[in-house]
């Protein structure tokens, strides 16, 4: 919506929609275990090179770009109870992964629609925050369907998360769950932190997202853990990071996302 | 390959903004906004993923893209 806004485009409402599709992650590749299928509903008077625009606008939004672009830099770090710390030096190694493996993940879907009421604006008219978005998620087991619903977005009084912040949210638990999946014993105090080492701003990314720009952000991954620096706990978490699968998308380019997208143009109703 | 300026020091002791931690064996706390003094922290709760085993909350991957679509 900010880029609409700034770009002067005629967007009344947008809505996307993601399938998730399911990949086994193999041991000698790097995949993050699962592509999207993307369709995303417009409405508004929108001409053809406004819609390349907005489509461009959304894989190179912050949260995007991270997933789709790989541009984020990592910055690792293993901090021990004890005070000692390890940092990780980044690496192209690909250690070949032992037993057990990330299980798969189930087909799902996510469903993102715009709360047009949030938007928020100065007492000249210029939008100062672009409002809020309601997202459905639904992911489908062989036993049953499960539905959530989730609020973010940006706001002046901050009910709910900005959607980057919440995408971090996602990678620091995905990490966690990574290292709690891969390695076979148990990991005392484990706690993942995310610091960013360069802040963005609301301006800079919707400018990038509207210019195509991939802007590298640099983010400090701190992993706690209780007791005494032990190399072999370093190696095998080292190890494990190399296949969590949103720190794939992260850093290797992205999670990979299905041609076949569909642009539903509506006109409003007059 | 993304890089970083291994010149510069890291400074480790810089406050996080997003915390995680297990809760149990397949379940996951995340605390977004936690260096923030006026807005959240907002929690989300995530399953580790499990494609046949009953859950309580998305794994992390649906919640990245969630924020995606959001």
């Amino acid at each position: 919506m900010g880029v609409a806004y700034r770009g002067n485009i005629p967007l009344e409402d947008i809505a996307v929609a993601f399938h998730i599709n399911p990949m086994e992650s193999a041991t000698e590749s790097l995949n993050p275990g699962f592509s999207v299928t993307e369709t995303v509903t417009l409405t508004g008077d929108i001409s053809e090179s406004e819609i390349v625009r907005l489509q461009r606008a959304a894989h190179f939004c912050p949260v995007g770009q991270a997933l789709t672009k790989g541009s984020m830099v990592i910055q690792d770090v293993l901090m021990w109870s004890n005070g000692e710390t390890e940092v990780i030096p980044i690496t192209t190694d690909i250690p070949k992964l032992a037993e057990p493996r990330l299980p798969l993940l189930a087909s799902g879907t996510v469903h993102g629609s715009y709360l047009k009421n949030t938007k928020e604006y100065d007492d000249a008219g210029n939008m100062i925050h672009e409002g809020e978005s309601k997202v459905y998620v639904q992911y489908d087991t062989s036993a049953r369907s499960y539905r959530w619903t989730y609020q973010a977005g940006h706001s002046s009084e901050g009910w709910v998360p900005p959607p980057f912040p919440f995408s971090l949210g996602a990678w620091a638990a995905s990490t966690v769950s990574t290292l709690n999946k891969l390695i076979s014993y148990k990991i005392s105090g484990l706690q993942v932190e995310l610091s960013a080492l360069n802040r963005g701003n609301s301006g800079q990314s919707q400018g990038d997202a509207a210019s195509g720009i991939v802007r590298n952000r640099q983010v400090l991954r701190k992993i706690r853990i209780d007791g005494a620096l032990n190399p072999t706990i370093s190696q095998d978490i080292r190890n494990a990071l190399q296949y969590d699968p949103i720190s794939i998308a992260y850093k290797h380019g992205g999670i990979p996302v299905d041609n076949n997208i569909v642009i539903e143009l509506k006109k409003p109703d007059n | 390959m993304n890089t970083l300026n291994y010149e510069e020091p890291i400074n480790v002791e810089q406050p996080s903004n997003i915390i995680a931690r297990p809760i149990d064996k397949s379940t996951v706390l995340s605390l977004i906004g936690t260096n923030d003094d006026q807005k959240g922290p907002w929690p989300m709760v995530m399953n580790i993923s499990h494609s046949d085993k009953p859950v309580v909350a998305p794994p992390p991957e649906y919640l990245s893209v969630a924020a995606w679509a959001a």
